[in-house]
């Protein structure tokens, strides 16, 4: 059953496919710069980058209702 | 660094996500019938398709996925748990039923009549029965798939979600199927969550909660697939133990839509609260959509071979005929 002739997926392979579902694992939800870049970032900015996208919503939809309870 | 400097390369890509999703509330303002979400996916790939992207542009659109997620978050507030708890083992039993008949489907008919061999039949069914292009991706990550098999497997699963998008909001209209039955035919029978919540929403409110739902309890086997998968394959990591492995491949958002579901459930929130989280899950979900709409290339979907797209179709065929039978039995 497995194949062969496979090798191993680059970074570059995985980049071909455009991954729109709602449920990637790991990939977080503002991750395109580069690591020059990043480490030039604020340390929150570090902090929410290094997060998983799933953990990001959670956080932000959690917010959100956090402030419409105090707001309303 | 400032977190203002840091969030300025995503300026452009929010402001045009932004711009596309008032657009598209504003047509579904001014043109009855017309659902702003669906509006949001056709500005998105019109301009995607036409114009294209700016470079400039390129981070602030990925953000749509976050928004997505955020969405479906929030969504959790508008939730009724009684309702879902009643309907729980039902949907979750035919969850199951349709993730392993799907799979199992694919694989037979890729390998037996399309004559595929590899992991491209195990990247179709996955991508097909579990969670569209994540799926394809991730079980492509765990069975060391090649770049080209991965392309071809998320261009197939893309085409479906296109096709799909349109034509499951018609066939609900056309077969009478209340919001309910309709959302959760979509869960279990469409591929990405994008496609799933709009064609849900297109349909009704209603509908477009119970498909989102459904479809996250489907994404939710998708560390499961993967786990069976790799070790289908024994290419199983010694250093990756299995539980490590399936938290990894855990929607972690889904969390969230559980905490908000039993916060806004608990009856903490006033009417005015949960209105307002309302109106922040559209607006999110309007802006995701717009940035769907933006990642559909016509051009990248006409090179899909006709094999991978044969096998997807039987699946698709196959399956929603036998979910719409089983929804429309049980529910």
């Amino acid at each position: 059953m497995a194949d062969g002739t496979r090798r191993d997926a680059t970074d570059e392979d995985r980049a071909d496919v455009q991954n729109d579902c709602a449920d990637a694992r790991g990939e977080s939800g503002t991750d395109r710069d580069s690591g020059g870049e990043l480490s030039a970032s604020s340390p929150v900015t570090r902090r929410w980058r290094a997060l998983d996208r799933g953990w990001q919503a959670l956080a932000l939809g959690l917010a959100v209702v956090a402030g419409s309870a105090v707001v309303f | 660094m400032s977190i203002a400097t840091d969030a300025r390369p995503y300026v452009a890509g929010v402001g045009l996500l932004t711009a596309g999703a008032l657009v598209a509330w504003l047509m579904g303002r001014a043109v009855p019938g017309l659902q702003p979400l669906v509006v949001a996916v056709v500005v998105g790939a019109a301009v995607g398709n036409t114009v294209g992207v700016p470079t400039t542009a390129e981070p602030g659109v990925g953000v749509h996925k976050l928004a997505l997620e955020t969405g479906i978050v929030l969504l959790g507030a508008a939730v009724a748990v009684d309702e879902l708890v009643a309907a729980g083992p039902t949907v979750l039993g035919l969850v199951v039923c349709t993730v392993g008949f799907g799979l199992a489907l694919s694989e037979a008919v890729a390998r037996l009549w399309f004559r595929l061999d590899g992991v491209a039949p195990s990247l179709l069914a996955a991508g097909a029965s579990v969670c569209g292009v994540s799926a394809v991706v991730a079980i492509g990550r765990v069975l060391d798939a090649r770049g080209a098999t991965l392309t071809v497997a998320a261009a197939t699963v893309l085409l479906f979600d296109a096709i799909t998008l349109v034509a499951f909001p018609i066939a609900g209209e056309w077969l009478g199927l209340s919001g309910r039955t309709f959302g959760v035919w979509a869960g279990l029978s469409m591929f990405s969550t994008g496609p799933v919540a709009a064609a849900g929403f297109a349909h009704s409110p209603e509908a477009g909660q119970w498909a989102t739902v459904t479809k996250l309890a489907r994404n939710a086997l998708l560390g499961g697939v993967a786990i069976g998968y790799s070790t289908l394959y024994a290419a199983r990591s010694a250093t990756d133990p299995e539980a490590r492995r399936l938290w990894a491949e855990f929607p972690k958002f889904l969390i969230g839509f559980l905490l908000v579901a039993a916060v806004a459930n608990a009856g903490i929130l006033s009417p005015a609260a949960l209105a307002a989280i309302g109106t922040a899950a559209d607006g999110l979900f309007l802006v995701a959509f717009v940035g769907l709409g933006l990642s559909i290339r016509l051009r990248e979907l006409e090179t899909v071979g006709l094999a991978p797209v044969g096998v997807v179709l039987i699946h698709l065929l196959v399956v929603s005929g036998l979910t719409l039978a089983a929804v429309r039995l049980l529910l």
